[in-house]
């Protein structure tokens, strides 16, 4: 048995009941081993432990600027008071919500165009008196949770405030099973508990050592060691893969020009995908410098010539979040136009699209884009190099055609799930047009390019509710998650 | 994408059923969204517009058919050519009121035409969904539909500040005005309107000798009504690019031809000028068969590549060596061979295409910054420090607030259009999402330790973003304490080999005074550690003491682009 856990089956022995304030001070065992030993002392049936769970309410920003009034109690009131049109189009900015929980409460009315007062508001408004009570407690016990219950629940979806929960062991009381090892323990009489340095040194064959036995089925203290976390393990798989089918390894910039990942890639500039719906602008900096102008003349050029639209070059300046790594393929096709092929280059990095945020889904993406530059390159190059990849993963895939405005032919990259039937989208691939190459200055090579998704592969790695479990980083979870196979 | 739904029921009729709708759809770069017993919703990709139309959908399925059959049976090579050769029915009329708004107009009228058994829908759906994707929500190009046989020639298209006529589903006049300010459909519409500089704006409209047929691209008049009796139909593309309104005006001829209907033309006089429309371009493209198999990786020679191309409804001429491609009338996707040659690809069958390993040899090479990250993961591991991996998008509140640092002064890269509220910037710092990482870990057993390794961004006085490699870590217990902090980071330090380290006192208010320092290599600092403040600590709902340290790996990542 553990020496903490001899001393506090001692402190129980007593009076049989302690809390878990009393444990600690009594023992002068720091709270996270006390709570690790009366753990292991209940596993063993030892002690019992009357869990209580204990509450504590944290005021969002928004929580906060609620305390002294809600925007239905101010609505109601400016409306009571005349100090507002009664026209909902003419309503202060921001009193939106306010309109609509002052509608819920029956506190307003719409008539119309127009905003009426029923009753005044209470004076003692629930939702306000709750708020103020939660800030003011540090901390309150289940009975007072479960009597707000319904209250606490529309603060919370409200955004006002967030719940955190403990659990706090009440009152801890030794067994009989306790008591019994709580005796035995100290009357190990003669044998050998630990052994020591001088115990060593003393030893001699002739006297011996009578060592006390050990229950070797005890629990012992959980090790949690210290570990890389799952995407790391497997982006680092997966980079090993591309290494060794002989690419060299290259990274670009995040914040990008709208030039880069669109216009160099034959996106047209009226292409839906390129509207604020799906991708992050940059309010700062507004803008990226676009260097090379003669670069730029040739991308005006194509654009001009193959869509017919005006190209503007203030367009093509907007600074955003990638929404792929292939800008990152964009700028070495330029940069290595004149060099020796063939050339095989990948890139692993992050990428953005401008989703709503919940607990399904996330807003940054990894992806790993990829390029092949040779004289005599051609499409079922690429599907070989595909197929290998997704086979070192352990993936059988398919292909079918796809479109892309920088690839022809272009594919998509889809295999089935074994255990859903799903047939699921990984990426896609293509041969870079004619056009792009012309413009990035490359000359009679063929390009064979990829961009790849990385979370979808992790499903298939380990056990996953979403995605955004892997970046909240529990240390929990982390401590638990299944290891990736490398 | 654009979804498109259609009738299971309606399919089956045209000798498509649902075992042969999944091997074609996927075959020819189309997915199946989603289906149930009576419908299917394909997602159409925006370079192929033509397969949202039901016709223009089984046309091409029907084609791409004996390709099942294998990669060279089936079909044989096709002759077909889209023409016109009726004389134009009616004149419109174009106004140069129309020229700084919406300047290009293209119209034809299809007669016998038959609409019944949903037929209609089918037509308007299409109508709606071309005018909202290659139409770009109608600002491009939109398409209205007529019952001809009620219009009374000629035909005009102008412009002007308000009139009024009653709108398609009203019993009562509207002014144009009117129906932007309160109708559905032009509170919708009303912004595709290319200003016209000073002077009140102008709003073009369609009518015939009589009667206003449309206030376009907004609504049509209740006047030409289109129903499933309509006999003789009127359509018009109208719209700000000339080559949209030109292809959208050719796929509409196209279909009509192969539902049936005669198609005639419209004689338009506009600026002196007379043209008519449709205007059926017979583009051709030169094709060398081996060249296209060598692109490729598949061995196929002219008679092969002929018949391929008429599985995608290309006509094609055997000429010597070459093949002379037309490409069809309605597609507009097609810009130059290397686009022939990805239909001869899907004719063919991607499945069908024999991957072949590249020659010549290769060396792999790991990008260094990445080697170095996993370098110091492992020293990280050996001091006893789990990894965290947090998002780069965060908001003021976490990355500032929280940490008792005034956003105001702070330079960072900024989200102009976020759709979440939880994202307006690029962090600034790894600390706030560690720390965010071990509030949210209260009831996991102590000592709790995290680090990352990554990208932090900033601006540079200029204005341009500012990215750094750097390295942060904490360590949550109820005993931890400076000496923890100064510890690891000294033992980190002299892992990573850094000369000439030393410490100085620093003062933060994310550490507590006089229990924070500065890590220094000589004069330079490199990172900052300390034991957090309680506020901090409270600002991230950490309930026990806790120690943290970030160091600044890269100064500047700058990317050279070369190898």
């Amino acid at each position: 048995m553990h020496e903490y856990e001899i001393k506090i089956l001692g402190i129980l022995k007593a009076d049989r009941h302690e809390t878990e304030a009393g444990i600690i001070s009594k023992s002068g065992i720091g709270r996270d081993s006390a709570m690790w030993a009366l753990q292991n002392l209940k596993e063993r049936g030892m002690i019992r432990i009357r869990n209580e769970k204990a509450f504590s309410a944290v005021l969002t920003k928004e929580g906060l600027g609620y305390i002294g009034e809600f925007p239905e109690e101010k609505i109601a009131r400016m409306l009571g008071g005349g100090e507002i049109s009664r026209e909902i189009k003419n309503a202060p900015e921001g009193s939106g919500i306010g309109i609509i929980w002052a509608k819920k409460n029956k506190w307003i009315e719409i008539k119309g165009d127009g905003l009426a007062l029923r009753e005044r508001p209470p004076k003692e408004y629930w939702q306000r008196t709750l708020l103020g009570e939660l800030s003011r407690r540090k901390e309150f016990d289940a009975l007072f949770m479960e009597k707000n219950r319904q209250g606490i629940e529309t603060l919370v979806k409200r955004k006002l405030i967030e719940i955190k929960e403990k659990n706090i062991a009440e009152d801890i009381e030794i067994t009989e099973t306790g008591l019994e090892a709580a005796g035995s323990e100290q009357e190990t009489g003669n044998e050998t508990k630990e052994l020591t340095k001088e115990l060593i040194s003393r030893y001699s064959d002739e006297k011996g050592l009578a060592f006390k036995k050990y229950d070797i089925n005890a629990d012992t203290e959980k090790t949690y060691p210290a570990r890389i976390h799952p995407l790391s393990i497997f982006i680092n798989k997966i980079r090993r893969i591309w290494l060794e089918l002989g690419f060299k390894e290259v990274s670009g910039p995040v914040v990008e020009s709208e030039f880069w990942v669109f216009d160099a890639l034959f996106s047209p500039q009226d292409h839906p995908t390129r509207e604020m719906q799906d991708t992050f602008f940059l309010s700062s900096p507004r803008e990226i410098d676009i260097g090379n102008e003669e670069l730029r003349r040739k991308i005006k050029n194509m654009h001009e010539k193959n869509w017919r639209g005006k190209w503007e070059v203030e367009t093509a300046k907007h600074a955003v979040l990638r929404p792929h790594a292939t800008g990152v393929s964009a700028h070495y096709m330029h940069s290595l136009a004149r060099s020796p092929a063939p050339i095989k280059l990948f890139t692993v990095g992050k990428i953005f699209r401008n989703e709503t945020i919940d607990f399904k889904h996330l807003a940054e993406f990894h992806q790993v884009d990829g390029l092949i530059i040779g004289d005599n390159l051609d499409f079922s190059n690429l599907i070989f190099t595909l197929k290998r990849f997704y086979e070192r993963l352990g993936i059988n895939i398919s292909i079918k055609p796809a479109y892309f405005p920088f690839v022809e032919p272009g594919l998509e990259i889809n295999y089935v799930d074994r255990k859903t039937g799903e047939s699921i989208e990984l990426g896609g691939a293509g041969i870079i047009r004619n056009e792009i190459k012309n413009a990035l200055g490359i000359k009679g090579k063929e390009v064979l390019a990829f961009g790849l998704g990385i979370e979808r592969l992790l499903f298939r790695e380990m056990p996953l509710a979403s995605l955004v479990e892997l970046y909240k980083n529990d240390v929990g979870w982390l401590r638990n998650a299944k290891q990736i196979k490398v | 994408m654009a979804s498109i739904i259609f009738l299971l029921k309606d399919l089956e009729d045209q000798g498509l059923d649902i075992g042969m709708l999944e091997i074609m759809v996927p075959k020819i770069g189309m997915e199946i969204e989603r289906r149930d017993d009576t419908e299917i919703a394909i997602d159409v990709t925006p370079n192929r517009p033509d397969l949202m139309d039901f016709t223009g959908f089984v046309r091409a399925l029907k084609a791409l058919a004996p390709s099942l059959e294998g990669e060279k049976q089936g079909a044989t090579i096709r002759k077909h050519v889209y023409k016109i050769e009726n004389e134009p029915l009616a004149n419109l009329h174009v106004n140069k009121n129309t020229k700084k708004i919406r300047p290009f107009i293209g119209m034809l009228i299809a007669k016998n035409a038959d609409l019944g058994g949903g037929r209609l829908q089918y037509l308007l759906n299409f109508a709606e969904k071309l005018s909202d994707t290659l139409g770009r929500k109608r600002k491009k190009f939109a398409v209205g539909v007529y019952d001809f046989d009620k219009i009374k020639p000629d035909l005009f298209y102008d412009a002007t500040q308000n009139a009024k006529f009653v709108p398609l589903g009203g019993n009562a006049e509207m002014s144009f005005s009117d129906i932007l300010k309160r109708h559905e459909k032009g509170i919708k519409y009303r912004d595709v309107f290319n200003a016209a500089k000073g002077g009140k704006p102008l709003f073009p409209f369609l009518k015939d000798s009589e009667k206003i047929l449309s206030l376009v691209p907004v609504i049509n008049s209740e006047y030409a009504k289109v129903t499933e009796n309509t006999k003789n139909l009127l359509l018009d593309v109208t719209g700000t690019s000339e080559q949209g309104v030109r292809q959208a005006v050719n796929i509409f001829a196209c279909s009509f031809m192969d539902r049936g209907f005669e198609v005639y033309p419209v004689r338009i006089y506009s600026s002196g000028k007379t043209t008519t429309t449709p205007l059926l371009e017979h583009r051709q493209i030169k094709i060398n068969a081996r060249d296209a198999g060598k692109k490729l990786g598949i061995g196929i020679d002219s008679n092969d590549a002929a018949r391929l191309l008429g599985m995608m409804g290309y006509s094609a001429e055997i000429n010597g060596g070459n093949i002379i491609a037309r490409i069809p009338e309605y597609r507009s996707d097609i810009f130059d061979r290397q686009d022939v040659i990805e239909d001869i690809a899907i004719a063919y069958g991607y499945g069908n295409i024999p991957p072949k390993p590249i020659q010549g040899s290769f060396e792999g090479r790991a990008d260094r910054a990445r080697e170095l990250a996993n370098e110091l993961s492992g020293f990280m591991i050996g001091l006893g420090f789990s990894e965290a991996v947090n998002a780069y998008l965060t908001n003021e509140k976490i990355n500032f607030e929280n940490m008792q640092i005034d956003a105001g002064e702070k330079s960072r890269v900024s989200i102009l259009n976020a759709k979440a509220e939880a994202v307006t910037m690029l962090r600034t710092d790894l600390l706030p999402g560690i720390l965010s990482n071990l509030g949210a870990s209260l009831a996991e057993k102590m000592p709790q330790k995290l680090f990352e390794i990554g990208s932090v961004f900033s601006l540079e006085t200029g204005g341009e973003a500012h990215e750094q490699l750097r390295l942060a870590f904490a360590s949550e217990h109820s005993r931890s304490n400076f000496a923890e902090i100064k510890s690891a980071i000294d033992s980190l330090l002299k892992l990573m080999d850094i000369e000439d380290i030393g410490f100085k006192e620093e003062k933060s208010n994310v550490f507590i005074e006089g229990r924070c320092a500065a890590a220094m290599s000589g004069n330079r600092k490199i990172g900052i550690f300390g034991e957090l403040h309680p506020k901090v600590l409270r600002a991230f709902g950490i309930e026990e003491p806790a120690v943290a340290a970030e160091i600044t790996i890269r100064e500047k990542i700058e990317y050279q682009f070369s190898i």
